[in-house]
Parts: C-alpha cells; sequence; structure tokens
C-alpha cells in the first residue's frame, strides 16, 4: 500500500513537473542569460542610510554619543559609508537596455554586496573611531517593464550585520566610565523585501520604495546576551530586543539637464530621502517581554552629479539631514540624533 | 527587420554587452527594438530641431552615440547623442 501511494505520488509530482517544463523552458530559451554584467533593476536608494554605496561625509555635526570623554554637544563628526552591490547572474525575457529591461519584458538577477559604515569623532583626543557597521549578503532583484518609461522593481535580501566599538574609544571609554561603559554586541542576520516604482518622464526621473526588514530567524534579537557572546554591562543583565521588523518607505527625484538655473549641460539634481520606522534599543527592560519604543527616523539628501561623467567625474557633492533614531551600532539606543553635514559620494 | 542599421545595433549591443561576442539575430533584434522604443522619437525631434538630414545612417549613429550616455531620460541621452554626432559628423560609407 505505501509503494503504492508512493508510485502515485511521484507520477503525480513528475506530471506536475512536466507540465512546469513545457511552459517554462521555452521562455527561458527565448530569454537572454547574463553573468558578472550591471543592472539597474533595483538601484540603492541615494538616501538609504546603510545601503551598499559609497558617501563621505566629511564635515558634519552630530549630537553627542554615549561615552566620549568630552561633552561637547553637538561636535564634529565624519560619516562613511564604503559599499558595493556586485552583479552575478541573471537573465531577461527580452533583453535589457542601458541596463533595464526592455520591450514589456520582465528580468531577474542575483548580487552579492558588501558594506562598511563607520563614525569618527573629531572632539576626544585621537580623534577616534567610535563605531563600525560591516553588512553582507545576497539579493535578488527582479524588474518589470511596465511601458511608457516606467518599471516595477522587487528585492529580496539575506543578509548578516556585525557591528563594532573603535578601540580607542572603547579603551578611552572604559577608564573614564567604568562602572556604566557597556558594549553590547550589535550583530544579527535579516531579510528585507522591498518594492520600487520608477518612472521616466521627460528629464525628471522620479522613483518611490517601500519595504522592510526582519530579523532571521524571525523574532530574534538585534543583539546577543547569551554568556558565548561578548556583551558585557557593569550596569546589570542585558535583555534581549523583541521588536524584530522595521519597516521603511524611500523615494528619489532627479533632474537632468539643469543648464536653465546656469549649471553644466551634463548637471544634473537629485533629492533623496528615506524614512525607517527604527526600533529604539533598550539593553535593560524593567520587562523583558515588552518591546522597544519606536521612532520615525528620516535621511535626506540632496546633491549634484554629472550624467556623462565630464567635469565631476562620478563623483557627487551632497548635503545630508539625519533626524531619528542613531542608525551605528550599539548606539541605537538614542532616540532624537540628529546628524548634518556635507560630502562626496560615487553616484550610479 | 531590424529599425537601425544592423552593425551599428551591433556595436551599441556589444558595447552594453561586452561578454557576448557573437549575440544571436533574435537578441540583436530585440536590443535595436528596444533603443527604438526609447529614443526614436527623441531622434526625430532633436534632429528635425537642428537640421540633421533624417537619413537611416545619421539615425542610427545618432541612436548609437545616444545608447552609451550615462543618462536616464532619453531627451537628455539624444541630446548628448545629438552633441557627439555634430562633433564628430560621421560619414556615411553607402550614402
Amino acid at each position: 500500500m505505501t509503494l503504492h501511494i508512493s508510485w502515485r505520488c511521484c507520477a503525480f509530482r513528475a506530471a506536475v513537473l512536466a507540465v512546469v517544463g513545457v511552459i517554462v523552458a521555452p521562455t527561458f530559451c527565448m530569454g537572454q542569460w547574463w553573468v558578472l554584467e550591471g543592472r539597474r533593476y533595483f538601484d540603492p536608494l541615494p538616501a538609504g542610510v546603510r545601503e551598499a554605496q559609497v558617501n563621505a561625509l566629511a564635515l558634519a555635526m552630530a549630537d553627542r554619543v554615549s561615552f566620549l570623554r568630552d561633552d561637547k554637544d553637538p561636535r564634529q563628526v565624519w560619516d562613511i559609508d564604503l559599499g558595493v552591490e556586485m552583479p552575478v547572474l541573471g537573465w531577461e525575457s527580452d533583453g535589457s537596455e542601458s541596463g533595464t529591461v526592455a520591450n514589456g519584458g520582465w528580468g531577474a538577477g542575483g548580487w552579492i554586496f558588501i558594506s562598511f559604515h563607520m563614525m569618527e569623532d573629531f572632539i576626544d583626543d585621537s580623534s577616534p573611531i567610535i563605531n563600525t557597521d560591516y553588512r553582507f549578503g545576497a539579493m535578488v532583484k527582479v524588474q518589470l517593464d511596465l511601458g511608457n518609461q516606467s518599471w516595477l522593481g522587487f528585492r529580496g535580501v539575506v543578509g548578516h550585520e556585525s557591528t563594532h566599538l573603535g578601540d580607542e574609544f572603547s579603551i578611552r571609554a572604559q577608564e573614564a566610565f567604568p562602572d556604566t561603559f557597556e558594549r553590547i554586541n550589535v550583530t544579527w542576520e535579516y531579510v528585507d523585501l522591498a518594492a520600487l516604482w520608477k518612472k521616466v518622464a521627460g528629464t525628471w526621473i522620479w522613483s518611490a520604495r517601500g519595504g522592510l526588514t526582519a530579523t532571521v530567524p524571525f523574532g530574534k534579537s538585534y543583539y546577543s546576551t547569551d554568556a558565548a557572546s561578548v556583551t558585557d554591562s557593569p550596569i546589570g543583565p542585558v535583555t534581549p530586543s523583541k521588536n524584530s521588523v522595521d519597516p521603511y518607505a524611500g523615494a528619489t527625484l532627479e533632474k537632468e539637464g539643469l543648464e536653465r538655473i546656469g549649471l553644466p549641460e551634463d548637471w544634473s539634481g537629485y533629492v533623496s530621502g528615506e524614512a525607517r520606522f527604527r526600533s529604539v534599543f533598550d539593553y535593560h527592560k524593567t520587562d523583558p517581554e515588552s518591546s522597544e519604543d519606536r521612532q520615525i527616523s528620516i535621511n535626506v539628501i540632496g546633491g549634484l552629479k554629472s550624467v556623462e561623467g565630464g567635469v565631476m567625474g562620478r563623483v557627487s557633492p551632497f548635503v545630508r539631514f539625519y533626524h531619528g533614531v542613531n542608525p551605528h551600532g550599539q548606539f541605537r539606543d538614542q532616540k532624537c540624533f540628529t546628524l548634518l553635514g556635507v560630502g562626496l559620494r560615487l553616484a550610479l | 527587420m531590424f529599425n537601425y542599421d544592423r552593425n551599428v545595433a551591433l556595436m551599441a549591443y556589444r558595447a552594453e554587452h561586452p561578454q557576448k561576442r557573437r549575440p544571436s539575430e533574435a537578441d540583436l533584434e530585440s536590443y535595436d527594438q528596444a533603443l527604438f522604443a526609447r529614443l526614436d522619437a527623441e531622434i526625430t525631434n532633436q534632429m528635425a530641431a537642428k537640421g540633421i538630414a533624417d537619413t537611416p545612417f545619421n539615425r542610427s549613429m545618432i541612436a548609437f552615440f545616444a545608447s552609451r550616455s550615462k543618462a536616464q531620460a532619453a531627451k537628455t541621452r539624444v541630446k548628448f547623442g545629438v552633441r557627439y554626432f555634430e562633433s564628430v559628423i560621421p560619414v556615411d560609407p553607402c550614402p
């Protein structure tokens, strides 16, 4: 009887596979594969705080973070992002042109990414690096050509984040605050799912996206608290986080051709914003089962770039304003953190 | 059936897909169609505005130059395509 059921089961599966194969195989035969070629299915959000891209916010002021020795507030900082998305393999139903799918078709591909996000203080002795966040992982992107110069994109990311306090910062903080300095090992795996709509109208390029980032396994704490972790606090037991999903939205508006306002004709201007409903970490909750507070955290940047790589190459001067939960490592327990500055970034 | 000169479409395709040395005819036609759909209306407008003779060769060369632009808007891409075209004035080998 068991053998009989297995035969039926196998026959059914074979039939389903055969039908699916007959339908899908010609489609993939007609399409085009690509390997290690750039595609613009789902560009990183310029204002994305932890997107894999290159930003050097070199002249900036930010609120003081915990355990800095000097009380000056606000203070001069650097905020550096160094990251890249590397295309690996993909397939398109009707080819692509200038990196986007064409002829009403669709495409899908896999990328790997790696990024570093560092903040350095310039007020304390030796200008310590306060914190560096490391992210790496893989992503799948899908793009559909909706026609009339508009596209719909989807992105699924599986990644890991590890955060590290700077050594000079830690050593001096431990000396200055022996009774309160704590080291929280913020390290987690995550999935990020997002959708993007993009439209080119005349010389305007619009895009809007929304998504969510969740810990993996679902419900897992953003930081380690077990005995084997390096989380260490003289204040008392560190309670795991309960929130595990942060929704977000972002938008970018770009205008190509700024000669009408006296700028070179190959310059474009852009404004990009991200709003994320961030969790405010609370390492010493009175009720370990309670959820963390949240704060809408806004990051807005505006800049200029050369679309032809002429005068400025790919370098883009920009202004950035951030307000909300401190996005750096264990300092995500700080609400109403504000950062304002100017810098250079590498634009797509 | 190509909208632009086949060899020019091949140049543009090879420039964008450097790993595909010998694209199939179907791939090339698909790419040619994508270029046409995205750029041709703007090419027509800007060629007329600039007084450029509307020949298949001129149209194809402007499409090629525009395809190499890093801009995203067709209007901007064709503007740069026309600018390069006027700079080099390519000669049609088969007028």
